[in-house]
C-alpha cells in the first residue's frame, strides 16, 4: 500500500490554514498571493458568484449583510440558545431557524445551513492545496476546539464532505500544536497548550514521551475569544462617538460591523505599539458629511477594558490543572496557540500564570495546520511494523462527559470527561411494563446533573423487543467514542448475544436528503471549478 | 488477500449429536458451508479431529453429557479460540450454567438456519485467531491471540506484563509502548478490508487503555489491588462503590489516598500495618466522625488476628497427650 495524501486543516472561527507534508517535511500551503492564512470568510455577491477568503475581507465592509464571518460560532447551539441568540445580536447578517432548532443563515433570500458555508471555506483550502500540489486532494484532517462537542464535531465532518474530503481524523486544535511543536524532538517533557482564538478557549496538559504524545487533561468555553477584546473596544468607540454626535444605531446596522472593524485594527496596533492614533472618518446617517474619529488608545486602556477577559482563561486552566497530579509551574513548555495570543497583555499574563515565558519559536497562527498535515501523514501512511514503532502518535481524551437521562431528568453520567479514546462503556436496559416491544434512551453531552442543561445528543430507541413479562428482557447498550471524539451508541440482546435493533435519531443533524440538497447546491456554485496549474 | 472471514465458508466445525438420523441430516447441511467438517455422537469420537486448525463445536444438548464435552474441549484445546456453540431446548437455568461453562452462545431447537449461520459468522469473528488473517504482522499477531485466549482472566498487571509493585512511570512506559502498536490509528488502513482483526485490535486496546487509567490513578489502583487478592480481575460497580465512599468520607485528598491503601492492606491480610495506617489518619482528622467509626472495624481484626494463635496454642495444650 503506498502513502496516500491527506492534507491537515485549520478551520477556524476568523482564519482558516492548509498545510502538508512532503517528504517529512510540512509546508504551510500560500494563496495565489503567498498568504499562508485565510480569512474564514465567504461573500456571496449580487450576481451569484461567490468570494471566498481574505478577499472577502473587503465586503465586510462594503456589502455586510451578504458577508458571513464567524460562523463557526454558531456551530452546535441550537437556535433558541441563550449562546445563539447573544451572538445573533453582534452580527450584521440574518440568521434564521431552520428545521430541529439548527441556526441558518438567510442570504438574498436563501437559507444556508452552517455546515454549508464551513464547506466553501474548506473547498477553498482543498483547492489551494491541489494548485499546489498540482494533484487531486481528497483526503483531509480537520480541527476543531477541543471542547467541541459531537453535534459540533458531526456538523465539522459534513462540512469537509460536502466540500469533497474524506475526513480521515477531527482532531483536537491544542493536541495538533503540541504535535506541530514537539514531533521529531524525542521530548520527554509536560506540555501546556493555552489555545486562545477568535472565540474559543482551549487549555491542554499533555505529556509528550519520545514519539508518544498524550493527552492528560483538557478543558475550555466556546465562548471565549479574540472577538471579545475587539467587542470591548467597539463598546469604548461607541461610547466615543455617541459623546460626540447624535445616532442611532439601530439605524445603521452596518456601523456595528464597521467599528468593529476598527476595533479589530486598534487591538492589532497596540500589539506592535504602547499607543495606537485612530483617526478615521465615519458616515453616519445623521450626517451629511462623514465625522471625524480621532482617539489615542493606550495599552493601559486595553488592559483595563480586557484583562478580565484573560482572567477567565486562567479559571479553566485552574479546572484543567485539577485533573492532573501536578501543578501549571510543573510545566516544562508552555506553547501559544490562536491568534489572539499575539496580544502582548495574554502573553505578560500567561508567563504569570505558569511562571514561564511561553514559547515564542512556532507561529501561532500556522501551528495547528501543522500538526493537522503531520497527523494526516501519519494516517495515511503505509502499513509496517516500522510505522508501527517510529511514527508519532496521539492519544487523545473525550472533551464533554456524555450520559443518559434518568428518572426525575437527572443525568446520569457513562463515560467522563476527560477519558482517553477509544472508549465505551455499557449499561443493561430492562422493560418497565409487561409486553413492552420499545425502550427509549435520551443521551445527553454535558457537565450538568440535570440533563436537560446539557446538550442532547440524539434518541435512542431500542425497538422490536420480544414480548415478555416486565424486566425479562435484558438489553445491553454500549455507548462508544471514537478517536475523533465522536459517539456511537450499539445494542446487544443479552439472551441472544446477538445485535440488537435500534434506531438513533440525532436531535441537531440533519437528514439525508437535506444532505443531498447542500451537495446539489454547492454544486451548482461553481466552486471548485478550478483548473490544476502544475 | 487472505480470507476477511474464516467463519462460515472457511470455518471448522465439529458436530455432537447423539441422534444418527438427525446428525446425518445436519451434517450434509452443514459441510457445504464450512471448510472442514467432522461429526460424532460423543466427544471421544472426534477427538482425534486436529484440533490445531482452530474452529467452532455445535453440541446438541443432552444434559450431563454436553457438560462433559464442554469441559473436555476445553482441556484438549489450550486456545481458547475454540468457539463453543450449543443447540438445545434447555430451560433458562441450564442456559445460565454452560455459558458459566465459557459456551458461546445457546440456539433454541429447533432453529432457523440462518440463525444459526449468523451464530457461527459471530462466532467465527470473535475466536478465529488474527494469525490466521496474514494482515497483521505475524510476531502482533501471534501476541495479540496470546493475550485474546485468556482476554477475561488477566489482570491488568498481566495485560501490562508489569509486576504489581510496578511504578507509575513503568505504568505509562508500557502503556505508550502498546498503543504505538495497538491504537486503531496504527491499523485504519485494516478497517474495511478486515473489520474483525480491526474491532478485536480495538477491543484489546479499549482493555488496555481501562487497565491504564485504573493503574495510573493513586486511589484506584489500591482499591484495584485490593480486589485482586479477592479474585477480580477488572474494575466493576463494588469498586466504584468502594471509591465513593472513601471520597465521602473525607475531602482530604491524603487522606483518601490513604484509606484507599489501608483497605488494600486490610483484604491482603497485613492487618497491622492497615490498622497503623488508619490510626494515622485519625490522629490527621481527629474530628472526622466516618474515620472512627471504620478504625473500630480495623481494630476489630487485628484483635481477631492477634488472638488466633493464642486459640491455636490453647487447642494444641488441649490436644497434647
Amino acid at each position: 500500500m503506498s502513502e496516500e495524501i491527506v492534507v491537515g486543516i485549520d478551520l477556524g472561527t476568523t482564519n482558516s490554514c492548509v498545510a502538508v507534508m512532503i517528504d517529512s517535511q510540512v509546508v504551510v500551503i500560500p494563496d495565489e498571493q503567498g498568504r499562508r492564512i485565510q480569512s474564514s470568510i465567504v461573500s456571496f455577491m449580487e450576481d451569484g458568484s461567490l468570494v471566498i477568503g481574505n478577499e472577502a475581507q473587503r465586503e465586510l465592509v462594503a456589502d455586510p449583510r451578504n458577508t458571513i464571518f464567524s460562523a463557526k460560532r454558531f456551530i452546535g447551539y441550537p437556535f433558541d440558545s441563550k449562546e445563539a441568540r447573544k451572538l445573533r445580536a453582534q452580527l450584521p447578517y440574518k440568521v434564521i431557524k431552520g428545521e430541529d432548532q439548527n441556526s441558518m443563515i438567510e442570504i438574498r433570500g436563501e437559507a444556508f445551513a452552517l455546515p454549508e458555508i464551513s464547506a466553501l471555506v474548506l473547498h477553498r483550502m482543498k483547492d489551494l492545496a491541489e494548485q499546489y500540489l498540482g494533484v487531486e486532494v481528497n483526503q483531509a484532517v480537520i480541527t476543531v476546539p477541543a471542547n467541541f462537542n459531537d453535534s459540533q464535531r458531526q456538523m465539522t465532518k459534513l462540512a469537509g464532505e460536502l466540500a469533497g474530503l474524506e475526513v480521515l481524523r477531527i482532531l483536537n486544535e491544542p493536541t495538533a500544536a503540541a504535535l506541530a511543536y514537539g514531533y521529531g524532538k524525542g521530548l520527554d517533557a509536560k506540555l501546556a497548550i493555552y489555545d486562545l482564538g477568535g472565540g474559543t478557549f482551549d487549555m491542554t496538559v499533555l505529556q509528550a514521551s519520545g514519539n508518544v504524545f498524550e493527552v492528560k487533561s483538557t478543558a475550555g468555553d466556546t465562548y471565549l475569544g479574540g472577538d471579545d477584546f475587539d467587542n470591548r473596544l467597539t463598546r469604548v468607540i461607541l461610547i466615543y462617538l455617541q459623546n460626540h454626535y447624535d445616532f442611532s444605531i439601530e439605524k445603521q446596522p452596518h456601523l456595528r460591523g464597521q467599528i468593529k472593524h476598527i476595533a479589530e485594527l486598534v487591538k492589532k496596533g497596540l500589539s506592535v505599539r504602547d499607543k495606537f492614533k485612530l483617526s478615521q472618518q465615519i458616515r453616519l446617517l445623521e450626517y451629511p458629511e462623514p465625522v471625524e474619529l480621532n482617539l489615542v488608545m493606550s495599552r493601559e486602556l486595553f488592559k483595563k477594558q480586557c484583562s478580565d477577559i484573560i482572567d477567565r482563561s486562567f479559571t479553566i486552566c485552574d479546572e484543567a490543572f485539577s485533573r492532573v497530579p501536578f501543578d501549571a509551574k510543573e510545566i516544562d513548555d508552555v506553547i501559544l496557540v490562536g491568534g489572539s495570543t499575539r496580544v502582548p497583555l495574554v502573553k505578560s499574563m500567561v508567563e504569570d500564570y505558569f511562571g514561564k515565558a511561553p514559547r515564542t519559536d512556532i507561529d501561532p497562527d500556522e501551528v495547528v495546520a501543522v500538526g493537522a498535515a503531520i497527523q494526516g501523514a501519519m494516517l495515511g501512511a503505509p502499513f509496517s511494523v516500522e510505522q508501527l514503532k517510529h511514527n508519532p502518535l496521539l492519544l487523545d481524551v473525550t472533551p464533554v462527559s456524555i450520559g443518559i437521562m434518568t428518572v426525575q431528568g437527572i443525568c446520569e453520567v457513562l463515560i467522563k470527561k476527560n477519558t482517553a479514546v477509544p472508549c465505551e462503556e455499557s449499561k443493561v436496559f430492562t422493560t418497565t411494563v409487561d409486553q413492552q416491544t420499545v425502550v427509549k434512551i435520551q443521551v445527553f453531552q454535558g457537565e450538568s446533573r440535570v440533563a436537560n442543561d446539557n446538550v442532547k445528543l440524539g434518541e435512542l430507541e431500542l425497538i422490536g423487543i420480544r414480548p415478555a413479562p416486565r424486566g425479562e428482557v435484558k438489553i445491553e447498550v454500549i455507548f462508544e467514542v471514537d478517536t475523533d471524539g465522536l459517539v456511537s451508541v450499539k445494542a446487544k440482546d443479552l439472551d441472544t448475544g446477538l445485535a440488537h435493533e435500534t434506531r438513533v435519531k440525532v436531535s441537531t443533524g440533519y437528514s439525508e436528503e437535506n444532505v443531498s440538497q447542500m451537495k446539489e447546491r454547492l454544486d451548482a456554485s461553481g466552486v471548485g471549478a478550478v483548473e490544476l496549474t502544475k | 488477500m487472505s480470507q476477511s472471514s474464516p467463519a462460515n465458508s472457511t470455518a471448522h466445525i465439529a458436530l455432537l449429536h447423539p441422534d444418527e438420523r438427525q446428525r446425518t441430516m445436519l451434517s450434509s447441511a452443514l459441510s457445504r458451508t464450512c471448510a472442514s467438517f467432522t461429526s460424532g455422537a460423543q466427544w471421544s469420537d472426534i477427538a482425534k479431529y486436529p484440533l490445531r486448525l482452530g474452529g467452532i463445536w455445535l453440541i446438541f444438548d443432552e444434559g450431563t453429557a454436553t457438560e462433559q464435552a464442554i469441559e473436555q474441549i476445553r482441556k484438549a484445546s489450550e486456545q481458547a479460540f475454540w468457539g463453543i456453540l450449543v443447540i438445545g431446548q434447555g430451560n433458562a437455568t441450564t442456559q445460565q450454567k454452560l455459558r458459566g461453562l465459557g459456551i458461546d452462545a445457546y440456539l433454541p431447537y429447533p432453529f432457523d438456519f440462518n440463525v444459526l449461520s449468523q451464530q457461527i459468522q459471530s462466532i467465527g469473528d470473535k475466536r478465529a485467531p488474527i494469525s490466521n488473517y496474514q494482515v497483521l504482522p505475524p510476531q502482533v499477531a501471534g501476541g495479540l491471540d496470546r493475550v485474546w485466549a485468556r482476554f477475561d482472566s488477566l489482570t491488568y498487571y498481566q495485560l501490562l506484563e508489569l509486576n504489581i509493585d510496578c511504578s507509575l512511570e513503568d505504568i505509562q512506559s508500557r502503556f505508550h509502548q502498546r498503543s504505538l502498536m495497538l491504537h486503531p490509528d496504527r491499523h485504519r488502513r485494516i478497517k474495511q478490508s478486515h473489520p474483525p482483526v480491526y474491532e478485536r485490535v480495538n477491543l484489546i486496546y479499549k482493555r488496555v487503555l481501562e487497565a491504564y487509567r485504573i493503574l495510573s490513578d493513586p486511589l484506584q489502583r489500591p482499591l484495584y489491588d485490593s480486589a485482586l487478592s479477592l479474585g477480580s480481575t477488572r474494575w466493576d460497580y463494588k469498586l466504584e462503590a468502594q471509591k465513593a465512599s472513601i471520597l465521602k468520607s473525607s475531602n482530604q485528598q491524603e487522606t483518601q489516598l490513604a484509606l484507599a491503601q489501608a483497605l488494600n492492606w486490610r483484604n491482603r491480610g497485613l492487618l497491622k500495618p492497615a490498622y497503623e495506617l488508619m490510626l494515622s489518619i485519625c490522629q490527621r482528622e481527629p474530628n472526622n466522625p466516618d474515620l472512627k467509626a471504620s478504625i473500630h472495624g480495623y481494630q476489630k481484626l487485628l484483635e481477631l488476628a492477634c488472638r488466633e494463635p493464642e486459640i491455636d496454642a490453647v487447642i494444641q495444650q488441649q490436644l497434647a497427650p
